[in-house]
């Protein structure tokens, strides 16, 4: 079942929702944040849905009108119809309060939208209940042995040829036996429904309980004889009397839960059911005084009636019926509107209209006030697309990115004398800004600032990248920096592969040494050799480090492959061995298009709980303004660019900064 | 009469003067309509007051308190919004205050997701945009870890500097600029957890203080030295000195003040109160 049904601006105001079960806020702003801000969709979903707890949430946008519809339900529960929803309840909620919602700015408006609402909510499940109601009744007899419907539910789905079951061709004649009383036959139609009415008038005694006679009665039944026989202890004549009571009404109340699921899914609980019940029963009586004035029968679900599910029901009857057709002529004019507005862009009408209308489009394409479709931007997007792939932004980067313009422009007005060109350029650079923006606090001298005063323990910085890209340069500018503002650093050598890269440290360490002596860092190189495992040596650093007080321990790590699963799972134990603070990659501005599968692998390679922290960007210096790999890194995987090698000496280590990236990309 | 060259269009006769006259209307009265049509929107609303913070901490639940009265839920937002609000909205529903401002004034609420934080720092850096007060809210009921000290000042950090900016610029421009007031909201003070408004005062200062010791060591920006107006204000407050007090960032056009309040209990009256004069100056 829908769990929660929200409809939210974009300026973040709920406008309306409607709740069937708790759930969390956080759910639904995790993805606004995830999905809407930071544009990281999860694997698999391709944009479509989010899955957050045990949630999935599905939505779709109004741009027009800056609205989001989302619907969250439960993971197990498969509902086919969530999409047609909540396609429905937006054409519905845009054509009542559409331009109220334009006037108040994206702010609260009043809006009783709870009866459209259940009413679409309704018929859909109505017309999903063809092939729902058998699910429910199917679960409800596998219920007892499988001791869980859900599986039900989900396995229903692919449901082609249902296990020959004992019950399910019991529910099949009966189903049919109930149908035939609908028509005027009255004295066939007397015989349930006076049965029926015992048995509900008896059930007011406690829902929970008939509910649960209900779901064992239907487990039961197969299986009684044998159970009795088996249980053939004092108890069993009690048992047996209750069961021959029950006898009755348990067939019964299965038989009316059966009509009910005909009409809707019903929860796995209860009480729900027992809800359905009740009014099932109503709604049966109502369609008899309508079809056939039978006085006989008139007054006992009257009795009933009395109850207040009853007038309840025939109010939410009656109120449906104005609804229904209050809707569907809402969603009609939707459609319409919606066609027309195709035809008339297509088929060129009369002639003096084609041409008034030309020219006032022509005219808007320089005045401005243009509402944007997909054709209109086609063009400007396609051009900004080959300028980013120029700037050396790996396609599938490029593509994405610009897709995603795209869909944000559709339905926006240009400004006075604004080109869809320039309005373009300008939400790339907005998006683009997005991107490169950081989420945390990159402030690295802070950041060991306050493990040292908190935990007293050394900062560890790991360092991990392709081959040659200038892991070992980057790790000694950062350790340059470091010395500088008078930290105790430690260069652990865990490239114990390639041979050379443990002088190669050697020589930096003593080039550092003589370089900060100065200023009063303290340097030191901590070395095992080679064939030794990297993580062990990585893990004796920084417990060295910890002993001997050190600030910040600098982990190197050998080059690896991204696409190599043998080296790259090695990374896993490191991680954990190691456990760094920060795992930085270092990328080369230079590399074109695989930069987007680096960034993933990198960051996959860690285990589930562990991902990399930044980026490093080597080699700026090379590429002029060709810095597309930033982009195409940081929207691969969403984790910032820490920092950027742009030259051979030790300074030669900047932080990124977003607006001159931009500026550059954008050139 | 001179004799005026004429043409024959479509059968009439139309003389030179004629036709340039209706040449040039079909050419300028279609801009003199669009700039007459599209400048009511060019300056942006005046008396504006920005709500800008950290994201979950209430920016959104306050204006819609404001403009309600009552606490109506809300997620997070993607985009901003500007309301206009009249006077009455910042009086006490119960009392009848009088000498509250009778001009409408508007508020200005950002989104405060990280990505999305330029739109509240454009707001104030932009000369021309009115603001005539910051609302900085906070959620005072997590400022218990680090992370979410760091990530508050952080952001606080980035606003007082663009604040710096803007009055640099408006006082170059101008002989006497007033410091633009800012109010820090501690929300949520209806929570066990909640920080006292001093504590918070305090916490802040020394994140504050300890941010800009590292800005200042830290490394260069890439670009920096490239355009060097940009770059030129990059410290918030006093040069000599790393230690950042309210008091010490007058002098560079901020009017700090700290209360507590909570949007849920409906204790926002320090808060507006701390508006209306804002609009009073």
């Amino acid at each position: 079942m829908l769990d929660l049904f929200e409809v939210i601006t974009t300026s973040g105001v709920v406008l309306w929702s409607k709740s069937y079960a708790p759930v969390k806020s956080s759910v639904i702003n995790s993805l606004i944040s995830d999905v809407f801000i930071e544009e990281r969709n999860q694997p698999g979903s391709d944009g479509k849905w989010f899955k957050k707890d045990s949630y999935t949430l599905k939505w779709t946008l109004a741009a027009d009108v800056g609205l989001v519809f989302v619907a969250v339900y439960q993971s197990l529960l498969h509902l086919t119809w969530i999409d047609e929803l909540l396609d429905q309840v937006k054409k519905l909620f845009v054509a009542l309060y559409g331009e109220k919602i334009k006037t108040s700015a994206g702010t609260k408006i009043q809006c009783h939208f709870d009866q459209y609402f259940e009413a679409s909510l309704r018929s859909l499940e109505r017309r999903a209940g063809g092939a729902a109601a058998i699910r429910p009744v199917n679960a409800s007899i596998e219920d007892p042995n499988s001791d869980g419907n859900s599986g039900g539910f989900s396995d229903g789905d692919e449901w082609s040829a249902p296990p020959p079951m004992p019950g399910v061709n019991n529910t099949g004649r009966m189903n049919a036996q109930h149908h035939t009383p609908q028509t005027p036959y009255s004295s066939e139609k007397s015989n349930p429904l006076i049965e029926i009415t015992p048995s509900a008038a008896s059930s007011p005694v406690s829902s929970a309980e008939t509910a649960q006679a209900l779901l064992q009665a239907s487990g039961r039944r197969p299986g009684r004889p044998r159970r009795n026989r088996k249980s053939a202890g004092p108890s069993s004549a009690s048992s047996a009397h209750a069961s021959s009571g029950e006898e009755r009404s348990p067939a019964r109340l299965s038989n009316k839960s059966k009509r009910g699921k005909e009409m809707r899914i019903w929860g796995e609980d209860g009480i729900a059911a027992d809800a359905g019940d009740d009014q099932k029963l109503d709604y049966s009586a109502g369609i008899s005084t309508d079809e056939e004035q039978d006085d006989s029968l008139r007054p006992k679900p009257e009795a009933i009636d009395q109850d207040t599910w009853g007038t309840r029901t025939n109010k939410g009857d009656f109120l449906l019926k104005d609804l229904d057709y209050e809707i569907d002529g809402i969603l009609k004019q939707a459609n319409k509107a919606e066609n027309s507005g195709e035809t008339s862009k297509k088929g060129s009408g009369g002639l003096a209209g084609g041409l008034v209308g030309g020219a006032m489009g022509y005219l808007r394409n320089f005045v401005g006030g243009k509402t944007l479709t997909k054709e209109d931007t086609e063009k400007a997007i396609s051009g900004v697309m080959t300028h980013l792939l120029e700037k050396n932004v790996a396609r599938e980067a490029a593509v994405q990115i610009c897709d995603s313009v795209q869909t944000s422009l559709i339905g926006q007005k240009t400004g006075s004398f604004q080109s869809i060109e320039s309005l373009v350029k300008l939400a790339m650079e907005d998006a683009l800004r997005k991107i490169l923006t950081p989420t945390t606090s990159l402030d690295l001298l802070r950041e060991i600032g306050q493990v040292r005063e908190a935990e007293a323990r050394p900062y560890v910085i790991s360092i991990v990248g392709v081959n040659g890209v200038g892991k070992s340069t980057n790790l000694s500018k950062i350790c340059f920096f470091l010395l500088q503002n008078k930290l105790k650093v430690l260069i652990a050598a865990c490239d114990t592969f390639r041979s050379g890269a443990v002088e190669q440290l050697r020589v930096h360490a003593r080039n550092l040494k003589e370089l900060s002596e100065r200023e009063g860092g303290v340097v030191e190189l901590y070395e095992k050799g080679y064939g030794k495992d990297a993580a062990n040596i990585a893990k004796d650093a920084v417990s060295y480090a910890d002993t001997q007080g050190f600030d910040v321990v600098l982990i190197d790590t050998a080059g690896r492959r991204h696409n190599d699963q043998r080296l790259m799972s090695s990374l896993e134990k490191f991680a954990k061995f190691a456990n760094p603070d920060k795992i930085l990659m270092v990328g080369e501005a230079l590399v074109g298009s695989d930069s987007v599968q680096q960034a993933r692998n990198f960051n996959a390679a860690f285990g589930k709980e562990r991902k990399l922290d930044g980026f490093i960007i080597s080699k700026c210096d090379t590429v002029g303004d060709m810095v597309g790999t930033l982009i195409s890194m940081v929207f691969a995987t969403g984790i910032p660019v820490v920092f950027l090698g742009v030259g051979q000496n030790y300074t030669d280590l900047r932080t990124l900064n977003v607006k001159w990236a931009v500026g550059l990309l954008m050139s | 009469m001179a004799t005026l060259p004429t043409f024959e269009i479509l059968g009439f006769p139309v003389s030179l003067p004629i036709l340039i006259i209706s040449l040039l209307a079909v050419v300028i009265i279609p801009i003199v309509l669009g700039t007459l049509f599209s400048s009511g929107k060019k300056p942006g609303p005046s008396s504006v007051i920005l709500l800008a913070g950290p994201r979950d901490a209430g920016k959104t639940s306050l204006l819609l308190y404001l403009q309600e009265k009552t606490l109506i839920p809300t997620q997070t937002s993607t985009t901003p919004a500007t309301v206009k609000l009249p006077p009455s909205a910042l009086s006490p529903a119960d009392s009848q205050d009088d000498s509250a401002p009778t001009k409408p004034f508007h508020i200005r609420d950002t989104p405060g997701h990280p990505k999305l934080r330029s739109t509240a720092l454009d707001t104030i850096i932009q000369p021309t945009e009115s603001c005539i007060g910051v609302v900085y809210v906070l959620d005072s009921a997590v400022l218990s870890t680090q992370a979410r000290i760091t990530d508050t000042a952080e952001y606080l950090y980035e606003l007082l500097l663009a604040i710096q900016k803007r009055y640099a610029v408006l006082s170059e421009s101008t002989t006497s600029t007033e410091p633009i007031p800012l109010l820090i909201a501690c929300n949520k003070n209806d929570l066990f957890t909640a920080l006292p408004s001093t504590k918070i005062s305090n916490l802040l200062q020394t994140e504050l203080s300890r941010m800009k010791e590292t800005k200042r060591k830290g490394l260069l920006n890439a670009g920096a030295g490239e355009n060097d107006d940009e770059d030129m204000d990059h410290v918030l407050g006093d040069e000599t000195s790393d230690q950042i007090t309210w008091d010490g960032l007058k002098e560079f056009g901020v009017e700090i003040s700290v209360q507590s309040g909570s949007v849920k209990s409906g204790a926002v009256d320090g808060w507006t109160s701390w508006m209306s004069a804002c609009l009073d100056a």
